[in-house]
């Protein structure tokens, strides 16, 4: 990765409060077009790494760079490259949205002309249109954390930090969420922390844990680890005929004859497939894709 | 400029809870009473006895002062309410993190929620002022004797705001920022004490020297009556840029302190 592509580069990153440290020696960067996955247990210290990289806490040792600015010498133009939603939306409940947008934009210093042009558009991404007039204070929870989101998004920042977006939405404010992320993953970096993993598995590029303050596990390309298939038979193919199969392959025998295929990073061709167990005449019972071992990992790493 | 839209945003804010249209109410309310009192006193006591003396005190000294002096009393019970919200409410709601996370410096959001406050501080001050100055349809007034009453009054108020600024930076509980306040400004205005009285040893003369230097009644006192010293204002100006200059500090140390 070359150095200027890097959005975010952390290295060394430790904050401490009296004794105790939050986070110790982090190590990470972000590049255009990536989600970044934190996952943790709660306490494990993502929301100070995150508070840490909008500038909001300062670290007790460390270098960070986002999108080639140092964070810590030059704050004011690190910070304008950053949008950040917090765990609880900051956000001003005798404001109304438009109102509350409109300052926000201000804050980041978005120019006079682009004010209403940025402000429409936040509204416009986020599905505020119709609450635009409305006090924040009346909204619900959904639409207060859209808000919230649409603040982050205000100033068109190249590096985009959500602290646990999805948390306390009810599934379809999920789904809406997650679409609007991924809508806006093109153009930008993002860092995004949350609980549920099925949920990181489906957003995230690369993923890290944290625990006690440090990372214990990166994976580098989660997508290429949800292209595993697995394949249930009554009764196994001979071994010439499993020939056929693409990619690696690993066979399980229980109560069930099982074959993982693991075909790297490339997409495996389901309709040929069964087109192959239809000619042979395969007893072929299920067929399914093999979610990342992300919990296992997730639950050793954490757990003890 | 980002300090005139937080000033903004913060002087809103003001005219959006019921916080800041009752202390209009009830200031306004107070200040019109005292202003009728002294003026009602003023025509049944004093005009009559006017004739007596050679150069009697006229109308601004006896109803203006009087109702201004009387009126900063009371201020000091409300502008630590006011003032207690600037930053205590912000932490307590946890929004002071949109300011932080933004990119501006901890100065220019002090000094653009300071100027908020002020803003909302010229509002109350321009309502008394409004009041007084229809004195000026039935009688001549001594202008500079008003002018210099209302902004001695802007000099204190600011001075207090600043002081409760300060301390609603130091916790989330904004009656405690206001109740630390109070007890500071009162112990200001306390000081004002006649040392005449005790023995006239060195050690007194010069703590009463210092308690001269302290006290805030003895700045406001001389300035109400229109008369305009540098050491007065200085005063106000120094303590005001201090407060303002350690809520600064404050931010910048909490975002470093470990």
């Amino acid at each position: 990765m070359e150095e200027e592509n890097k959005l975010i580069d952390v290295k060394g990153l430790v904050r401490r409060f009296g004794k105790q440290y939050a986070v110790k020696n982090i190590n990470f960067s972000l590049k255009k077009g990536e989600v970044l996955g934190f996952l943790g247990p709660n306490g494990a210290g993502k929301s100070t790494t995150m508070k840490i990289l909008c500038g909001i806490l300062a670290p007790t040792a460390g270098e960070i760079s986002v999108a080639g600015i140092d964070l810590l010498a030059k704050p004011k133009e690190a910070k304008r490259h950053i949008g950040f939603l917090s765990e609880v939306p900051y956000l001003y409940f005798d404001d109304t949205v438009t109102e509350y947008l409109t300052h926000c934009a201000k804050l980041k210093r978005v120019e006079k002309k682009d004010l209403i042009l940025h402000v429409t558009e936040a509204l416009e991404k986020c599905g505020l249109h119709d609450v635009a007039n409305r006090l924040i204070g009346n909204l619900s929870k959904g639409y207060r954390q859209r808000v919230g989101l649409a603040q982050a998004i205000i100033h068109k920042p190249q590096i985009l930090i959500l602290d646990e977006p999805t948390a306390g939405l009810d599934p379809g404010q999920i789904v809406d969420v997650r679409e609007l992320i991924l809508s806006l993953k093109d153009d930008v970096g993002i860092i995004f922390s949350s609980h549920i993993l099925p949920e990181v598995e489906n957003i995230c590029d690369r993923v890290q844990i944290i625990n006690k303050g440090e990372i214990v596990y990166r994976a580098d390309d989660i997508k290429s680890q949800k292209r595993k298939l697995c394949l249930v038979f009554d009764e196994l193919p001979s071994e010439s005929e499993l020939d056929i199969l693409p990619g690696k392959k690993e066979v399980v025998i229980d109560s069930k004859a099982c074959v993982y295929i693991d075909n790297g990073a490339s997409e495996i061709d389901r309709g040929l497939l069964l087109q192959a167990a239809c000619e042979h005449k395969w007893l072929l019972s299920e067929m399914y894709d093999v979610k990342g071992n992300l919990e296992k990992v997730y639950l050793n790493l954490t757990r003890y | 400029m980002v300090i005139l839209s937080i000033a903004r945003h913060e002087l809103k804010k003001y005219f959006k809870s019921p916080l800041g249209w009752s202390a209009l109410a009830i200031v306004t309310a107070v200040a019109s009473y005292m202003f009728i009192e002294y003026l009602v006193l003023y025509v049944d006591k004093y005009q009559p006895q006017m004739h007596k003396y050679t150069n009697p005190p006229g109308v601004t000294d006896l109803v203006i002062v009087h109702t201004i002096a009387f009126i900063s009393e009371f201020y000091m019970w409300i502008i630590p309410i006011i003032a207690m919200n600037i930053f205590a409410d912000e932490k307590k709601n946890g929004t002071l993190g949109l300011l932080q996370s933004s990119p501006i410096s901890a100065a220019e959001m002090v000094v653009g929620k300071y100027l908020g406050i002020v803003g909302f501080l010229l509002v109350i001050l321009m309502l008394l002022f409004s009041m007084l100055i229809l004195l000026r349809f039935d009688v001549e007034l001594d202008l500079g004797v008003l002018f210099s009453g209302i902004i001695s009054l802007f000099l204190l108020l600011s001075l207090w705001a600043a002081a409760t600024m300060y301390f609603s930076t130091l916790t989330k509980t904004p009656i405690i920022a206001a109740i630390i306040a109070f007890a500071l400004i009162r112990f200001f205005w306390e000081l004002d004490i006649d040392v005449s009285s005790y023995p006239d040893t060195e050690l007194n003369r010069a703590i009463g020297k210092v308690l001269y230097y302290a006290s805030t009644p003895q700045r406001f006192g001389t300035m109400i009556k229109g008369i305009i010293r540098t050491s007065d204002i200085s005063y106000f100006v120094i303590f005001t840029a201090a407060f303002i200059l350690l809520s600064i500090r404050r931010f910048d140390a909490e975002r470093l302190r470990y």
